[in-house]
């Protein structure tokens, strides 16, 4: 997976006090996986938006990291 | 007359513009441009006093409304290049200006509100109205008034009418960055500055304090008692006058501190229901969309101090509220936590449109020099005093807040 949507996460993750992650799999799931909430995706979208260009929400909810990098353009891991 | 007096001093361009030949350009103007759009604070000041000379009714946009914006509020080049032939009238002179200016005009100023939400909305005042909080006489006529408002808007051309109303130098500050501002109260020793609560928090941290600064007006958003301690010590000699007013009924409450209480003359005209500011219909200007409702509710939020007499704070003002998934935040109130932090200069807290929860937290802050703060860090400082949803998601650390148009913080 795309070394600077990993950033982004662990970004967040650490904004919430939660450790880093080593790697991230296409079928993570947000909530469930990595542990965030709401305010915590929309805390995402907006650093994925200022990262890549790509509102990920925008037509709808997404579940899974592997989701959100067909968004951005990112080849599958 | 004071024939060779500043009347606009403009740091930019370090033009000066005087008494005598604004009040020449009055007296030979031959036709007026009822919709107008000034390209600067000197056109600004030209066309309004025109107006308020000739008594014509004048619609002016703001500055830097983009020609879009102008077609969506429904104006086009037709409207801006009509024309109305003046009528030769008595000449005008410094002192029957003044006497115009003062409120004694029958001329119209048709503004737009910031429109937080939505398109900005035309409001009519008349220059009776807007000269309401005009003082004249004694040591009015030895101000020099800072302008720090956008001169097209409702708390800028009170300023203007307060100056135009006693003959005193404008000071156009509005818009400059911390040092120009600064640079440019030392140079023409201003005496008066009304601005908002913003553009004195761009002012800040206090390298030297403004000892030449006679009187100290705050309008346009809520300011807090911690806040207005702070100015003190920028602005030690100085009077402070705390404004509460909006485009749609001009000046209606002053205080000293952050604490109002409706003045004598304004009883029975404004209340309190459930805890908003209400204004009755007779003190409002003429717009659009109000309905025949007598009473117009501001959706200014207060906190009560005391019921009788009644006195109150101002807590929020409607636009400033940002919707964070449902739950309502106070800017105000964000930006006063954080700026107790020991490492925070100044802060300004707004919302960024969020597709997951209709607007995220996000601040922006200047720490003070030598010190440094961590995101992380200053978001647990907020989140150890304020509820989660008021936590801001996005910190950036710059190097100077910026702010909107009307000068206010920009809250988008």
């Amino acid at each position: 997976m795309n070394p600077d949507l990993l950033d982004v996460v662990n970004e967040v993750r650490r904004n919430k006090k939660l450790s880093p992650l080593a790697q991230l799999s296409s079928s993570d799931r947000l909530r469930e996986d990595l542990g965030f909430e709401s305010l915590d995706l929309a805390e995402l979208t907006v650093r994925i938006e200022e990262r890549f260009g790509v509102d990920v929400f925008a037509d709808g909810l997404v579940n899974t990291v592997g989701e959100i990098a067909a968004k951005i353009g990112l080849p599958r891991a | 007359m004071a024939a060779e007096r500043p009347w606009l001093i403009e740091p930019r361009q370090g033009v000066t513009l005087t008494q005598e030949n604004c009040l020449d350009a009055i007296n030979a103007a031959l036709e007026f441009a009822p919709c107008y759009q000034p390209r600067n604070t000197a056109d600004a000041l030209r066309a309004v006093t025109l107006a308020i000379a000739r008594e014509q009714d004048l619609i002016l946009f703001d500055t830097d409304f983009t020609a879009d914006e102008i077609h969506g509020l429904g104006y086009s080049a037709d409207h801006f290049a009509k024309r109305v032939s003046l009528a030769r009238g008595p000449t005008i002179t410094a002192e029957s200006l003044a006497r115009l200016a003062a409120g004694a005009s029958s001329a119209r100023l048709g503004l737009f509100t910031s429109g937080s939400t939505g398109l900005p909305k035309l409001v009519w005042q008349s220059v009776t109205n807007l000269a309401r909080g005009v003082r004249t006489g004694g040591r009015h006529a030895e101000s020099v008034w800072a302008l720090a408002y956008n001169p097209t808007h409702i708390a800028g051309l009170q300023v203007i009418l307060q100056a135009l109303a006693n003959g005193c130098p404008l000071v156009d500050v509005f818009g400059l960055d911390r040092l120009a501002v600064l640079a440019a109260f030392k140079r023409h020793s201003v005496s008066h500055v009304s601005a908002t609560p913003s553009f004195y928090r761009l002012l800040l941290p206090i390298e030297r304090p403004l000892d030449r600064v006679r009187s100290v007006t705050l309008g346009g958003e809520s300011s807090d008692h911690a806040f207005l301690q702070r100015l003190r010590g920028l602005f030690p000699v100085a009077r402070f006058h705390n404004i509460y007013a909006s485009t749609e009924a001009g000046t209606l409450l002053v205080a000293e501190d952050d604490v109002f209480s409706i003045a004598p003359g304004l009883e029975g005209k404004l209340c309190l229901v459930d805890g908003r500011i209400h204004v009755h219909r007779s003190l409002l200007g003429e717009f659009g969309g109000r309905g025949q409702d007598e009473w117009y509710d501001t959706g200014d939020v207060v906190d009560v101090a005391s019921e009788a007499p009644l006195r109150f704070r101002i807590v929020a003002r409607q636009r400033d509220w940002i919707n964070v998934g449902g739950n309502k935040v106070n800017p105000r109130e964000v930006e006063g936590v954080i700026e107790e932090h020991v490492a925070v200069a100044c802060a300004r807290v707004f919302g960024r449109s969020s597709s997951v929860v209709g607007s995220l937290l996000c601040a922006e802050i200047v720490l003070r020099s030598g010190t440094t703060v961590t995101e992380p860090q200053l978001r647990e400082f907020v989140g150890s005093r304020l509820q989660p949803f008021k936590v801001p998601r996005m910190v950036r650390f710059v190097a100077e807040l910026a702010a909107t148009r009307t000068g206010k913080l920009s809250r988008s």
